[in-house]
C-alpha cells in the first residue's frame, strides 16, 4: 500500500467489517420479508438493521478521527462536498419527479452516490497536496 | 506561510518518513508542509519546532510579516 493513499484507513479491518455488516443487512432484509410487517420478528429484525447501521456510523467516525490533520482536512471536505452534492441531487430531482420525471428510491441510492462523491473529492483533494 | 523544514530536516540527515514518526503525522503530511502546500495546525508547528529545538518563529515565517507596533507602556494604556 502507498504511503500517499488516503484510503489507506478504510482498508484491512474497516473494510472487511462494513462488508460482513453489508451483508447481514442484505440477509436480515430477505429473512424480514417472510414475516408479515408489523409482527414482533419483523421489529425485532428492522431494530438489528438500524443497530448495524449505527455500528457502521461509529466505525467510520473512529476511523476517521485516527487520521493525521491533512488527512483529516481532506477528507472533512470530501464529506462537505459529497453531503451538500447527494443533497441537492435529492431536492433536484424531487422536483422533477413533481414535472413527471421517473421515480428513484433514494434510500438505496443516496448512500452509494455518497461514497462514490466521498473517494472523487478525496482523489480529487489529495492529488493537490501530493 | 513559509518554512524551514525542509533545510532543517536535511541539516539533521533526518528522512520524511523519519520526520513524520516523530511528529506522529502521515510521510505525506511532512511533505505538504515541506512543499508548501499545507500549513499545520499551531499544535503540530509547534511540536515541529520543539522537535528542531528552535522557537516557531525560527521555523515558519508568514508571508507578509506584520509589522510590529511600539510597545505601548502600561499606564498608557490604562489613560485610554
Amino acid at each position: 500500500m502507498s504511503e500517499g493513499n488516503p484510503f489507506r484507513c478504510f482498508q484491512g479491518r474497516f473494510l472487511r467489517d462494513v462488508i460482513l455488516i453489508a451483508l447481514a443487512i442484505l440477509a436480515l432484509t430477505f429473512l424480514g420479508r417472510r414475516f408479515s410487517p408489523g409482527t414482533a420478528p419483523r421489529l425485532a429484525i428492522a431494530v438489528v438493521q438500524a443497530l448495524l447501521m449505527a455500528w457502521f456510523v461509529v466505525m467510520t467516525v473512529l476511523t476517521i478521527r485516527r487520521l493525521d490533520e491533512l488527512m483529516l482536512k481532506l477528507h472533512l471536505e470530501a464529506i462537505a462536498i459529497s453531503f451538500t452534492v447527494t443533497a441537492a441531487l435529492i431536492a433536484g430531482w424531487g422536483m422533477l419527479e413533481l414535472a413527471g420525471a421517473p421515480r428513484i428510491d433514494w434510500s438505496l441510492c443516496a448512500w452509494p452516490l455518497m461514497a462514490l462523491l466521498w473517494s472523487v473529492a478525496v482523489a480529487i483533494r489529495n492529488r493537490q497536496y501530493r | 506561510m513559509t518554512n524551514h523544514v525542509r533545510e532543517l530536516r536535511s541539516e539533521r540527515d533526518w528522512s520524511q518518513g523519519a520526520l513524520a514518526e516523530q511528529l506522529g503525522v502521515s510521510r505525506q503530511t511532512v511533505n505538504a508542509i515541506e512543499t508548501g502546500k499545507y500549513d499545520p495546525s499551531l499544535p503540530l508547528a509547534f511540536k515541529i519546532a520543539a522537535l528542531f529545538d528552535l522557537a516557531i518563529e525560527d521555523v515558519f515565517e508568514p508571508d507578509d510579516k506584520p509589522k510590529r507596533r511600539p510597545a505601548t507602556p502600561a499606564g498608557e494604556r490604562s489613560k485610554r
